[in-house]
């Protein structure tokens, strides 16, 4: 019994260190990719911080970064693209916004996915809430709204009626937010246009006719997936063919 | 068999005749000059004639002289019962340059059907030493300078020499491209003069030419068309008042006449270094600055007036750069302008007025006010600065006397500018370490997980109350009897008077239940009191009392209730009961 006790405390110590070290790697990856940013080595700082995201580390500082560094590389279309997954993670960050203006303005397509004025002040909420915000918004108005109603079966009180249709009101706005939120996160595909000049197909191969060209940070939604080839929707009735390698998915 | 030798040679006739009538009713194309060797600056006529029909005339081909169509006539002839069409197309041709000119074969479309006249050679013949040509009309253009600078004016002139009488004259200006023309204001003058021992009529007109951009330039042929008049009467009658030209029979020549195409290369304007900002100015100026007031007070205005004359694109004169002190409002006036177009170039003023509106007291200066032209004769850019002008700004007198018109703090200070990024670059990376730590999003499951948790809790908390509560407890027993009463009360056929006793028990067990006390009768006031601790409003309360009253008034009275009646009181109670409960 004994020796099995040394055996688990020795295990257990191998995983914490093995845990420890890749750690430590992984911040040393991270550091050197601000190093070489600092020190205008921008192509060695991108795939520095490349190789922290491949690690599967999920983090809109992270992907700051690396916009930051393909950017000043001058990869518009990789900018572009981890700027716009860096804004799912941090939407109201002020530098982050600030960089991706900048990176928009030295695109060359007019944006696809223009944004109606009167459908942002009707639904402000979606825009001033990133989609976590939302998410615990909706969770805590309907448990008020739930607690509410179980106070009132438990004291047979006929209390909280106004309170009670506010958070209703608000519980099922937030609800249906943050639904249509997670939706648009699971089922609409967005991706970036990573090469400087794509031509946009009529069919899935090389010789089809071209049917418009977008060029690099250009923003288009993935339509349909089939071979090594996606059908994107841009703007307008827009839509055509080009290899998943010309476009990076948000 | 002789009948059908007859019908063949009918069938051979009609045949030749058919063939004859359509070799007959074929157009016939041709194309004449009224001259084959003409001088230089002389024009010869062309004439293509469609005989038998009518035809499209395509003149494209011609490249060696300048086309100007003289218009079309037809004539129809009537011959021993034949009818025969004639249409001229006649079109005046000015050569464009010397020695054997070709007109080439032109296609005449006629009856879709595309036919060519023949090519005619022209020979061009050199010019002379001699400026007349041996001419009884011609014209000159010349220009002042060959080669100005960028913006310089040019004068270009048009002469029309004639010996002779001509009528209808009709002046074609050249198009100047890379210039901006104007033509100058009475500049068009006539007088005689002899050339090469013969005496000509001189008609001259001057156009201002400003050119835009250097490099090389042309000017086109500009062209005269018009009527030479020629006297036919050459035998003097035996009655000298005959002889006069009035009675004579003269006959018009038309003619074309064209200059010489002119070339100008425009000289770039050397690099401008000097202090300051060039004026695009190119020629000689002046500038002049002049205040109407020069000592005034706070709030009152006072006028800058800068001139800027002389001679050349004055046109072209902004506003000069004037440094008004900061203690100034400024209100710039549009500039008035009296410009000229003259044998010299343009010529005149352009005067910038500026209203100045004293903001402190002080002694103030206004600084020099510099003009950067080019100066065309020493080719080089001159500055030219205006004498400086000093302002003495008092305290406003008016201002302890009317404080309404005392200008608000607020104005006093600088006007505020909208911010510019002067430089474009990103912000700087974020180093905090959190960076590494993965930001999960919550997923589809979880989200529904919390929604839905609370209702459920609900759901259970009501599950669980329905079941623990005892049966025998009075909140329960008395709602079930509400129910058991309502119940009764929608019976069909049921009395009024045990309908109303039915609503009645409904009511009161309710609002029993909601006390959760055991009972068969409440007072108004009960009723109402019990609601009203219940959390129910002081109006909801109270019109569950009126129509318990309702039904006690109906059920006491010996009147009776038709069914309408009926309906609405149950319904309102029902809805009353389900509120309650």
């Amino acid at each position: 019994m004994k020796g099995f006790k040394l055996i688990l405390i020795f295990f257990l110590l191998i995983l914490c260190t093995v845990q420890s070290a890749g750690a430590s790697e992984t911040a040393r990856t991270f550091l050197d990719g601000i190093k070489d940013y600092k020190e205008n080595r921008f192509t060695e700082s991108a795939a520095a911080f490349s190789r922290v995201a491949d690690e599967g580390i999920k983090n809109g500082k992270l992907f700051y970064n690396l916009g930051n560094a393909y950017l000043k590389n001058g990869d518009i279309g990789n900018a572009m693209l981890w700027y716009e997954r860096a804004l799912k993670l941090l939407p109201h960050d002020p530098d982050l916004k600030f960089n991706f203006e900048y990176a928009v303005s030295l695109t060359k397509d007019e944006r696809g996915d223009k944004e109606y004025p009167l459908v942002r002040i009707l639904f402000f909420w979606k825009y001033l809430l990133s989609q976590t915000q939302t998410q615990w918004a909706a969770i805590i108005f309907n448990l008020i709204f739930w607690a509410l109603m179980t106070i009132r079966l438990i004291r047979r009180k006929n209390r909280f009626q106004t309170i009670g249709h506010v958070m209703l009101a608000l519980g099922l706005i937030f609800t249906f937010t943050a639904v249509y939120n997670d939706y648009e996160t699971n089922f609409i595909k967005e991706a970036v246009i990573l090469p400087a000049r794509v031509s946009i197909r009529s069919g899935l191969t090389d010789d089809a006719t071209e049917l418009f060209v977008l060029h690099a940070g250009a923003k288009v939604k993935i339509d349909k997936e089939k071979d090594d080839y996606i059908r994107i929707a841009f703007s307008d009735g827009k839509i055509g063919w080009i290899k998943k390698s010309d476009a990076g998915v948000i | 068999m002789i009948g059908r030798k007859w019908n063949c040679w009918v069938f051979v006739t009609f045949f030749a005749i058919l063939t004859l009538c359509a070799s007959v009713h074929a157009a016939e194309i041709q194309a004449v000059v009224d001259r084959t060797r003409i001088g230089p600056g002389e024009s010869l006529e062309l004439t293509v004639s469609v005989k038998g029909g009518e035809g499209t005339v395509d003149i494209s081909p011609i490249r060696d002289f300048k086309v100007l169509s003289g218009g079309t006539s037809t004539s129809v002839q009537i011959i021993n019962g034949r009818m025969s069409k004639e249409v001229n197309h006649s079109y005046t041709l000015i050569p464009l340059k010397e020695g054997r000119l070709v007109i080439p074969p032109l296609t005449v479309m006629t009856d879709k059907t595309p036919r060519k006249t023949a090519e005619i050679i022209i020979t061009v013949s050199p010019k002379t030493q001699d400026q007349t040509g041996g001419q009884d009309v011609f014209a000159e253009g010349k220009i002042s300078n060959p080669s100005p600078y960028e913006g310089e004016p040019i004068i270009y002139t048009f002469r029309l020499y004639n010996a002779v009488q001509i009528a209808n004259a009709q002046f074609q200006k050249p198009e100047f491209s890379g210039f901006t023309a104007k033509e100058v204001e009475k500049s068009q003058k006539t007088y005689r003069t002899a050339l090469n021992g013969r005496e000509y009529n001189v008609t001259a007109l001057t156009i201002l030419l400003i050119p835009v951009g250097a490099g090389p330039k042309t000017i086109d042929p500009a062209i005269l068309e018009c009527d030479v008049v020629r006297r036919q009467s050459t035998r003097r009658s035996p009655f000298g008042m005959l002889d006069d030209p009035f009675f004579g029979q003269n006959s018009l020549e038309h003619r074309a006449i064209r200059t010489e195409p002119l070339s100008v290369t425009v000289k770039p304007l050397p690099p401008f270094d000097g202090n300051g900002q060039f004026s695009g100015l190119v020629g000689e100026f002046q500038i002049q600055s002049q205040v109407d007031k020069t000592s005034l007070d706070v709030g009152e205005s006072a006028t800058l007036s800068v001139t800027v004359s002389g001679t050349g694109n004055i046109m072209d004169a902004s506003a000069p750069e004037i440094g008004i002190p900061d203690a100034f409002k400024s209100y710039k006036d549009a500039p008035q302008e009296k410009i000229q177009p003259g044998v010299n170039g343009y010529a005149g003023e352009k005067v910038f007025r500026t209203a100045l509106v004293p903001l402190k007291e002080g002694q103030y200066t206004l600084e020099p006010i510099a003009l950067n032209f080019f100066d065309v004769p020493s080719g080089r850019y001159r500055t030219r600065l205006t004498a400086p002008v000093s302002i003495s700004v008092h305290p406003s007198r008016e201002k302890d006397k009317i404080e309404v018109y005392a200008p608000p703090a607020s104005e006093a200070r600088p006007l505020k500018k909208n911010v510019e990024f002067t430089g474009r670059d990103i912000l700087p990376l974020k180093e905090d370490m959190n960076a590494l730590e993965t930001q999960i999003p919550m997923t589809t499951v979880w989200l529904w997980a919390f929604l839905l948790t609370p209702a459920l809790f609900c759901l259970g908390v009501k599950v669980y109350l329905t079941r623990t509560t005892k049966k025998d407890d009075p909140s329960s027993l008395m709602a079930q009897r509400a129910e058991q009463a309502l119940k009764d009360a929608s019976q069909p056929g049921i009395p009024a008077e045990e309908f109303l006793t039915c609503l009645s028990r409904s009511l009161i067990s309710i609002l029993l239940s909601r006390a959760g006390i055991k009972g068969e009768s409440l007072t108004y006031a009960e009723a109402e009191l019990i609601l009203k601790s219940g959390g129910f409003s002081e109006e909801a309360a109270r019109s569950a009392t009126r129509l318990l009253e309702r039904i006690d008034s109906a059920r006491f009275s010996s009147q009776g209730m038709d069914l309408e009646s009926r309906e609405t009181l149950l319904s309102e109670t029902r809805e009353l009961v389900r509120k309650i409960s």
